[in-house]
């Protein structure tokens, strides 16, 4: 018989510096009532730091936190290089694992996760925040009130230079990598699954590199992805995520348009607000939830909301969206994209519903 | 301004309006002297009044109204002929109005296929008239800022291309799609507001698409989807300098106020952007507002194309331009039915 009311607790890997894991992700999960911060690891030692300062153990070992049994869940926050192999080990401990993405690479390692955890007797999902920011479920819960009706199109831009990488020997810097490609879009194509509760189809895109700038925001392969997605239930999303303008001046933002067969909400490039337009009407400005919050009081909020949601499917035992199968179709679609873009081809996508 | 002697062929097909009301507009001392309107030139807006509408339109100009277009075209008295017909019609009429000495001004797309621009672009090179295809957003003042702007180098090398238009508000007034109006065209939105999309592309890089990707899509409309024509459209293209460009093309129920044409342009120095009335330099922060008027935009077009006539200029949108999209329109509609990337000719 479950608990439905114990925490779950939790050890985090990779929270040795300032990072995601420290800034965010240690934060959220002390603020959850869900889960429980009871360990952090890294092999920077400033992990003692921030260890004394939360009352938590500390590990430089991570084998270590895998034979704590007090810790039922990990979240991995390394670099991106190292997911896989941080996956594998912590589900083969039994551990219930929650990834940051990208959860993999390529498409070998794609493959290895999923058997990973197929093999496990704990689980496995994507740590995917942004569809928890409140723009995302304020978008969300407009789409499902239908002021747009049926919703037909989702473009989505992002405009703006890569995070800077200061080591030129940086894995991030190299092709195998995927550029920020791999690195970000994941939260974008999960935006759209999320708005349309549709997988795409097939995936077609087209790339181009500026060569030009600051080696720290250049690396290998493209810097510049137009990407066409069309989804299973008539929908298309529509993405280009231009990292090309190194110089200074240029703003960094997100665009998005939502386009039903009853109107369409937009989200503009240096604004936060959201407006609605629709046939016959005024255009009209749509309150956003938890206005209140600062903005990084939103990020943080989305990432207790996602660690939340993986907790109470650990304690019940119901998988709670995104489900990892439909994660792992999102990242081969961006995997396969970049097929598409070396082949110039559009290519299908397979289900992976049978995967897990 | 010289005078010309108009002939206009077609009537109110696709939509209450022709050309020549820019050709009088643009000056005052053209003349529209000769008329043919039928049902054989493409389906028409006036339902079964279309006779009735052709007379009208004959006794406002005070012109003859011919049952057969070869009278127009053949008029020794014209010197422009306006072909407002269906596309499955133009190359027969373009080609004989060439033949017989005029200059032709014509609405996108040029033709029906991609041979058939072939022979009109032959045509227009042996007769030495000049054809004029309105399309683009090109001579919209901001459009037009921004290509100077590219073409003085103020971007650096052009690398992406992000361009979206709509047309908002509905269906055409007073237009009723039908199965014989989708049959007379090549694709439907893709066509008519895309054609204004790719030769915006062409205008804003100088360069030619080399593989396009294309989705179709019945979003907004029963009245399109029960004849088959799409109202929306995603175009992935890249072109042969390597630019990649994302084009959106849809007519759309609502309204976005002061959204004329939404253009995002990166190059190796710098990126622009038109939105709404506005078109934004960085890094330089210059910035640009010029409220669209649409009338004065096709006046000064037409005005244009008269200057090119009178000291032999290329027309603000040339009939090799027509080629060109008439390219990209038989790889996109090729894309779309097989969902493949195509490759233009």
């Amino acid at each position: 018989m479950t608990d439905s009311t114990r925490t779950i607790k939790t050890g985090i890997l990779g929270a040795g510096q300032p990072n995601i894991a420290t800034n965010h992700q240690l934060p959220a999960t002390l603020k959850s009532k869900l889960a429980e911060a009871v360990a952090l690891c890294d092999l920077n030692p400033g992990v003692f730091e921030y260890a004394q300062k939360y009352r938590l153990k500390a590990y430089t070992d991570y084998s270590a936190m895998l034979a704590d049994p007090e810790i039922e869940m990990v979240q991995i926050a390394t670099p991106d290089w190292c997911h896989l192999r941080h996956a594998e080990m912590a589900l083969q401990a039994g551990k219930h694992v929650l990834l940051q993405k990208p959860p993999c690479l390529s498409r070998d390692e794609l493959l290895k996760l999923a058997a990973a955890a197929k093999q496990s007797a704990g689980s496995l999902k994507v740590l995917l925040n942004c569809r928890e920011t409140r723009l995302c479920r304020s978008i969300k819960k407009y789409i499902d009130n239908g002021v747009i009706g049926q919703l037909r199109e989702i473009i989505i831009n992002y405009r703006g230079r890569r995070f800077p990488v200061d080591d030129p020997q940086s894995r991030y810097l190299k092709a195998e990598c995927g550029g920020v490609w791999l690195h970000n879009s994941m939260h974008w194509m999960d935006e759209a699954f999320l708005y349309s509760s549709s997988l795409p189809d097939t995936v077609q895109m087209f790339a181009a590199k500026n060569d030009c700038g600051e080696s720290r925001f250049l690396g290998e392969g493209p810097n510049y992805w137009s990407a066409i997605f069309p989804m299973k239930n008539n929908v298309t999303f529509n993405f280009e995520y231009n990292t090309m303008l190194l110089r200074d001046g240029l703003p960094g933002g997100m665009q998005r348009s939502l386009i039903g067969t009853e109107g369409e909400i937009r989200q503009i490039y240096g604004n936060a607000g959201l407006m609605l337009y629709r046939h016959s009407k005024e255009p009209e400005p749509l309150s956003t939830v938890d206005a209140e919050l600062s903005p990084e009081e939103d990020v943080i909020e989305s990432f207790r909301l996602a660690i939340d949601a993986y907790a109470t499917q650990i304690v019940t035992g119901v998988e709670q969206s995104p489900r990892i199968n439909d994660s792992l179709a999102l990242m081969n679609a961006l995997l396969k994209g970049i097929e598409s873009g070396e082949t110039e081809q559009c290519l299908g996508l397979e289900d992976f519903n049978a995967i897990l | 301004m010289q005078s010309y002697n108009i002939g206009v062929i077609g009537v109110g097909v696709y939509g209450c309006h022709s050309l020549e009301q820019a050709l009088l507009t643009a000056n005052g001392a053209a003349k529209v002297t000769s008329v043919c309107s039928n049902d054989e030139l493409g389906i028409g807006c006036y339902g079964d009044k279309f006779e009735e509408e052709s007379e009208r339109y004959a006794e406002k100009f005070n012109a003859v109204l011919h049952a057969d277009w070869r009278n127009v075209v053949n008029d020794p008295a014209i010197e422009i002929v306006s072909v407002m017909v269906c596309p499955a019609k133009k190359a027969e009429i373009i080609c004989a109005a060439l033949r017989a000495g005029k200059h032709v001004v014509t609405d996108k797309p040029l033709s029906m296929t991609h041979a058939q621009a072939q022979e009109i672009c032959r045509a227009e090179k042996e007769s030495g008239k000049r054809g004029f295809m309105l399309a683009g957003y090109h001579t919209r003042p901001l459009v037009k800022t921004l290509i100077e702007a590219i073409n003085q180098g103020e971007l650096g090398e052009l690398k992406a291309v992000s361009l979206r238009l709509c047309f908002m508000g509905g269906i055409f007034p007073g237009f009723v799609p039908s199965v014989r109006w989708r049959n007379e065209n090549p694709s439907a939105e893709m066509l008519t507001i895309g054609s204004h999309a790719i030769i915006t592309l062409m205008k804003l890089t100088g360069g030619s698409v080399r593989k396009i990707y294309a989705v179709r899509k019945h979003d907004f409309y029963e009245a399109y989807h029960e004849t088959g024509a799409e109202d929306w459209a995603t175009l992935n293209c890249i072109l042969n300098s390597g630019i990649v460009a994302n084009v959106k093309v849809g007519r759309i129920p609502h309204r976005v106020p002061c959204e004329d044409i939404a253009i995002e342009v990166t190059g190796t120095d710098g990126y622009a952007q038109i939105a709404g009335d506005c078109l934004k330099f960085y890094p330089s922060g210059k910035n640009i507002q010029i409220p669209v008027n649409g009338g004065q935009v096709l006046n000064d077009t037409f005005a244009e194309y008269y200057s090119c006539l009178d000291d032999s200029r290329p027309a603000p949108t040339t009939f090799q331009d027509g080629l060109e999209l008439q390219n990209v329109l038989a790889a996109a509609i090729k894309s779309a039915d097989s969902g493949s990337v195509e490759t233009t000719n």
